[in-house]
């Protein structure tokens, strides 16, 4: 047993005495908390810091158009880039802004707030690849649109200028009998006068300005029960913790596979140490640095961010199942070579597409549905679940088991198919 | 101490070796010689427990099986890529070696700083092996198998790459351990080195071991004739009575350069004096283990 802590000591000191290797295991994960978790910060707060580019291609000139740019301008998230049509292609094309929105010359005669029976007076240019951003583009465009007719009904002097315009149009039109036109007329009053009273009644001047917004509500509890304060570094740490297991985990498949290549393996061999025990003693080493790396992002995060946890020994025992499945894994990844490059680079290639599958890199929400259900073959998916359901998602005993109990499986698994694969090849 | 039968190893259809026998005695020291690829890391290899022979046996210290404790434990190797951690300080090194081989305290002090002594690095002990030069890496790689006190030495081409102040350093160190009664199993494919330091050599090729003997025996069985060459300063005799004296017939005589070649030098030259030449300058060039593994293999060792 002592033999087994000197092998994993020795090899603790070799990976601390390697700037890159601190990097990787240390540095790396706390610049990817720190970004994503600023990111995170910044969207769940009340500044939105990520504004979709929109170009604005007005073809009508319009009161009508302009009010309406105003108004879409003014909502949260978009920034309207004014271009022409020419401009507003080639900027799309080049990825430059998100989408264009194109008021065409119809745009007011249509009814100057997009309900008109004409669907080309207004038109979405978009970037195939930003599918969601476009969805999100039309949703905020249908919010002014209702916007735009609530103030019809709430704001008189943006009435009365309705009812002008509509009301020239009427007289401009040559089409109209005499009779229709006065019908018309006497519609256009009637309704006028509809909305004065409705502007004056109790139900017009209650009528919210957020009236279209819907009223999200955070599954985020603390440790008192309260509502949870939005934490990016909250959401982060878990993938943060696993960035840092995936580095030593890369780091130690290289390093087994460099006592291979250089003689101290076989030194070790010929010494009074088993296989096995060399086996074990690189596992415990990566399993201890592990250990090392997370407690250190975890005291950062609780002192830089003030990240709290929601149950600190689901907590403990999500963070063990994560590491000794990825302490499995780094035994497989050191039989995916015969040199260090072989691993370095094989072992990398295969931890990155578990993380992109298990949502390591991207929330896995953003994902389509198929890459999702993908994502349940990827251990750091469970990884990430585990820590979560013990960092805020509440989760029960029973609840943290089927994560904790498939890292495990995993784990064993992959130890046991690495050991046997790396036995087999020395001897 | 060190027995070997038959020893067979083939990798996949190349044959590494093909059935090659020795023994070591207590206290010998046993180099193998050859060129690269003949079979001597192999042997190394199977006889510390690292590769499965094919076919035939070893025994080391009365043990046929080298993985057993009791063998290990008096078993050193120096392995000819470097079996150190670059990471670490030498100092480092040797505890971490020498923790496993199960020293601890004021022992473990002792051992390590007489290694970092055997390896001239005890100024250094404290720096990473990293910054080492080629040399110095190789005289800790072979302090480092000294640390348990072994009886047995295996040092698989300990010189590799290494500037001639350590190769001499290294040398020290090998002498001071024969003299200490060590058993050591040498490989190179340098003949200077099997010369200075074998008592016995064993000569490999593809697998094979050719012959086994002392150095001059060796020499002496297939070494072949010695060179002579002589600047004479007297009146010259006739050349046909010079060759049919010497048993020469390719020998030449041009502007007082006498050339022939013997089997026996000195009788050679009383023989000259016989017949009153006048030598002004005289150079023998003996056979040597190059001209062993030339007559034995057909080709010389510096080109294999």
């Amino acid at each position: 047993m002592k033999r087994l802590f000197y092998l994993a000591r020795k090899d603790v000191a070799v990976l601390l005495s390697d700037k890159a290797n601190l990097f990787w295991v240390i540095g790396f994960p706390v610049v990817f908390a720190l970004f994503f978790g600023l990111v995170f910060s910044s969207t769940s707060g009340g500044d939105s810091a990520m504004n979709m580019k929109v170009g604005l291609v007005d073809l009508d000139q319009s009161v009508q158009s302009r009010r309406f740019t105003e108004d879409l301008g003014a909502e949260e998230g978009v920034e309207l880039i004014a271009m022409s049509m020419d401009q507003a292609r080639d900027e799309v094309r080049k990825g430059k802004v998100t989408a264009a929105l194109i008021l065409n010359e119809n745009f007011s005669a249509n009814d100057g707030m997009g309900f008109g029976p004409d669907a080309s007076a207004m038109q979405i240019m978009s970037d195939p690849s930003c599918q969601m951003q476009t969805a999100y583009l039309q949703g905020i465009v249908t919010k002014t649109r209702f916007t735009g007719f609530r103030d019809f009904f709430t704001d008189k002097e943006r009435a009365d200028e309705q009812f002008q315009f509509w009301r020239d149009g009427i007289a401009k039109d040559a089409s109209l009998n005499p009779l229709l036109r006065a019908t018309c007329m006497t519609f256009f009053d009637s309704l006028e006068s509809f909305t004065d009273q409705l502007r004056e009644s109790e139900a017009g001047a209650e009528m919210p300005d957020d009236f279209m917004t819907i009223e999200t509500v955070s599954i985020q509890v603390d440790e008192d029960g309260g509502d949870f304060p939005a934490q990016g570094f909250q959401v982060t740490l878990p993938q943060c913790i696993l960035w840092g297991i995936i580095g030593c985990v890369a780091t130690f498949a290289v390093s087994m596979v460099r006592e291979q290549t250089t003689g101290t393996f076989a030194r070790l061999c010929v010494g009074p140490v088993e296989k096995t025990h060399i086996l074990a003693g690189k596992g415990l080493a990566c399993f201890f640095t592990s250990v090392m790396v997370v407690t250190f992002l975890y005291v950062l995060a609780k002192l830089l961010f003030h990240v709290s946890i929601g149950n600190l020994l689901y907590f403990a025992v999500a963070v063990f199942c994560t590491i000794f499945c990825f302490v499995g894994i780094m035994m497989f990844v050191c039989t995916l070579g015969r040199t260090e490059q072989a691993v370095g680079a094989a072992g990398w290639g295969l931890l990155m597409i578990m993380s992109m599958l298990g949502g390591g890199m991207m929330p896995l929400i953003f994902m389509p549905k198929w890459m999702q259900d993908a994502g349940a073959i990827s251990p750091v998916k469970w990884g990430i679940y585990a820590m979560e359901g013990a960092v805020w998602r509440q989760f029960s005993f029973s609840e943290m088991l089927v994560p904790c109990g498939v890292l495990l499986g995993i784990g064993v698994l992959f130890f046991a198919v690495g050991s046997t694969i790396l036995n087999r090849r020395i001897s | 101490m060190i027995k070997v039968d038959g020893l067979a190893k083939r990798y996949k259809d190349v044959p590494a070796l093909n059935g090659i026998s020795f023994e070591v005695s207590r206290g010998q020291t046993f180099g193998l010689l050859g060129p690269n690829g003949a079979g001597k890391t192999t042997a190394i290899s199977i006889l510390c427990g690292l590769v499965r022979a094919d076919g035939g046996t070893v025994a080391l210290a009365g043990q046929t099986d080298p993985t057993r404790p009791e063998v290990r434990r008096v078993l050193g190797l120096a392995p000819q890529s470097l079996a150190i951690y670059e990471d670490l300080s030498a100092q480092k090194n040797l505890e971490f070696f020498a923790r496993l081989y199960g020293y601890s305290g004021k022992n473990l002090s002792r051992r390590v700083d007489f290694c970092l002594d055997v390896a001239q690095l005890t100024e250094r002990r404290r720096h990473r092996v990293g910054t080492f030069s080629g040399g110095m890496k190789r005289r800790l790689n072979l302090a480092c198998a000294l640390l348990h006190e072994p009886d047995i030495l295996l040092l698989d081409e300990p010189t590799v790459g290494v500037d001639p102040q350590s190769r001499n350093l290294i040398f020290d160190t090998i002498d001071r351990l024969k003299e200490g009664g060590a058993t050591i199993l040498y490989t190179t494919h340098y003949m200077e080195e099997a010369e200075r330091l074998c008592d016995r050599v064993a000569i490999v090729d593809h697998g094979l071991l050719l012959d086994v003997d002392r150095v001059d025996a060796l020499i002496e069985n297939h070494g072949g004739l010695s060179h002579i060459s002589l600047e004479l300063s007297g009146p010259v005799v006739d050349i046909l009575q010079l060759k049919k004296a010497l048993g020469d017939d390719s020998l030449t005589l041009e502007d007082q350069q006498l050339r022939f070649k013997s089997l026996d030098p000195m009788e050679a030259l009383s023989q000259l004096q016989g017949l009153g030449l006048d030598l002004h300058k005289l150079r023998i060039d003996r056979a040597s283990l190059e001209d062993v593994f030339l007559n034995l293999t057909g080709r010389r060792l510096r080109d294999s």
